[in-house]
């Protein structure tokens, strides 16, 4: 999994899903478990999967019971039940294969594949290079910012704001006092990024210029093969 | 505003989508019910307008998802239609419908976008996401009950935020835009 490219893995995760939401049980019960094995040959993958999965489970919970007692032609029946299941066992499956990509694929990578995938979308005059430049800035911003709102929250802790409080309007003070301090400080560093920009020249996106090489190997093809035919065995079977 | 400087704001707003919901967690169920991730869409559109709105409201999401995980890969295509549609309509609203108070500009800016978010929203879980088992009272109270607090929160924080960022000189005022 490691070796395929991000373009690859994205695509896949596309297609399983595609796959995963049109199929028949025989078929979700194949790709859940091909989606195991990946997970389980992924380094990490397994534990990053059972995390976000544990993180999750009342949500799952919640989905059930509410299917059960609400999507049938009755209250609580087997039919309501039988589609309770089906959507869990979709979501289960593409959380997994989404934290199986992200365990074994870089952030800038994915957000590259990801305006590989969109550049068909010039057509339609859709800005791809503007997304793609705001995908690999806001990369850069996280941990500065991430930062910044750990320093706000020790400074405001130190000024007596504290997080504790019950109700809506104590949450809500202690969110006002973290998050205008984080805009304005975003908004300064964005602001002096602009105009280092603009000092350089730069005055849209497509001034930057990037090489970005797509290697496509047998293993990228034999992957999307598996997954286009389990796709096809979604739709036929 | 130039190009550039939207592209810059928008990116930052990205970037906060993920550090927002990251800061809250230590409040439990505060991404269900104070619903952080809108707060940053909503001021993009507003400030940079609908195009780059547009692309928070369909980047932010996706690189939460991608680094935290948070929201979880189920919820992720009808959140990003939802903020996208947040994005776009605050965007569209203050370009083309002004009021002579700004503060009303705003207001109906943000009302729009987030009953016209939530529609799309519930629309593409009926029709898509959750065929079959999609009701208009499971939309209503996903969207409007367990979200009230995070509805007035946002009615409150994002002018409250655009009024410290003009006083603060680092955006134009919204008579000017």
């Amino acid at each position: 999994m490691t070796k395929l490219s991000a373009l690859t893995k994205v695509l896949c995760l596309i297609i399983l899903t595609s796959a995963m939401i049109l199929s028949g049980w025989v078929m979700k019960f194949i790709i859940l478990a091909f989606t195991l094995f990946i997970a389980i040959m992924t380094p990490s993958g397994m534990e990053k999967t059972l995390r976000q999965l544990s993180s999750v489970k009342w949500f799952f919970l919640f989905l059930l019971v509410l299917n059960t007692l609400f999507s049938g032609d009755g209250i609580f029946t087997y039919m309501g039940f039988l589609t309770g299941v089906r959507i869990t066992v979709n979501c289960i499956t593409v959380i997994m294969l989404s934290s199986v990509l992200t365990s074994c694929t870089g952030a800038g990578d994915t957000a590259d594949a990801v305006s590989l995938l969109l550049s068909p979308l010039k057509l339609v005059f859709f800005p791809v290079k503007q997304t793609a430049l705001i995908l690999s800035l806001s990369l850069q911003f996280i941990p500065m910012l991430t930062e910044e709102a750990e320093r706000i929250r020790k400074a405001q802790r130190l000024r007596g704001v504290s997080d504790e409080g019950k109700g809506i309007i104590a949450k809500a003070k202690a969110m006002l006092s973290l998050v205008i301090p984080l805009f304005v400080i975003a908004f300064q560093r964005a602001d002096r990024l602009a105009l280092a920009m603009e000092a350089r020249g730069i005055e849209s996106a497509g001034d930057i210029r990037t090489s970005k090489h797509v290697r496509v190997s047998f293993r990228d093809v034999l992957a999307l093969f598996i997954s286009l035919l389990l796709l096809s065995g979604g739709i036929f079977l | 505003m130039s190009t550039i400087k939207k592209t810059v704001i928008a990116a930052v707003c990205v970037a906060l989508c993920t550090v927002f919901p990251m800061a809250f967690h230590a409040i439990p169920k505060a991404g269900l019910i104070y619903t952080p991730m809108h707060i940053p869409v909503l001021l993009c559109g507003l400030i940079t307008g609908p195009v780059t709105g547009f692309i928070c409201g369909l980047a932010g999401p996706l690189i939460s998802s991608l680094l935290t995980g948070m929201p979880a890969s189920a919820m992720l295509p009808s959140m990003m239609a939802e903020l996208a549609v947040y994005g776009l309509v605050t965007g569209l609203m203050c370009s083309f419908v002004k009021f002579t108070k700004p503060s009303v500009t705003v207001y109906v800016a943000l009302v729009t976008a987030l009953i016209a978010g939530r529609v799309v929203g519930g629309l593409l879980k009926a029709l898509i996401f959750s065929a079959g088992s999609y009701s208009l009272s499971v939309w209503f109270t996903s969207y409007f009950v367990t979200c009230l607090p995070g509805i007035i929160i946002q009615l409150i924080f994002v002018p409250a935020v655009m009024i410290a960022l003009e006083k603060a000189r680092l955006i134009p005022p919204l008579e000017s835009r």
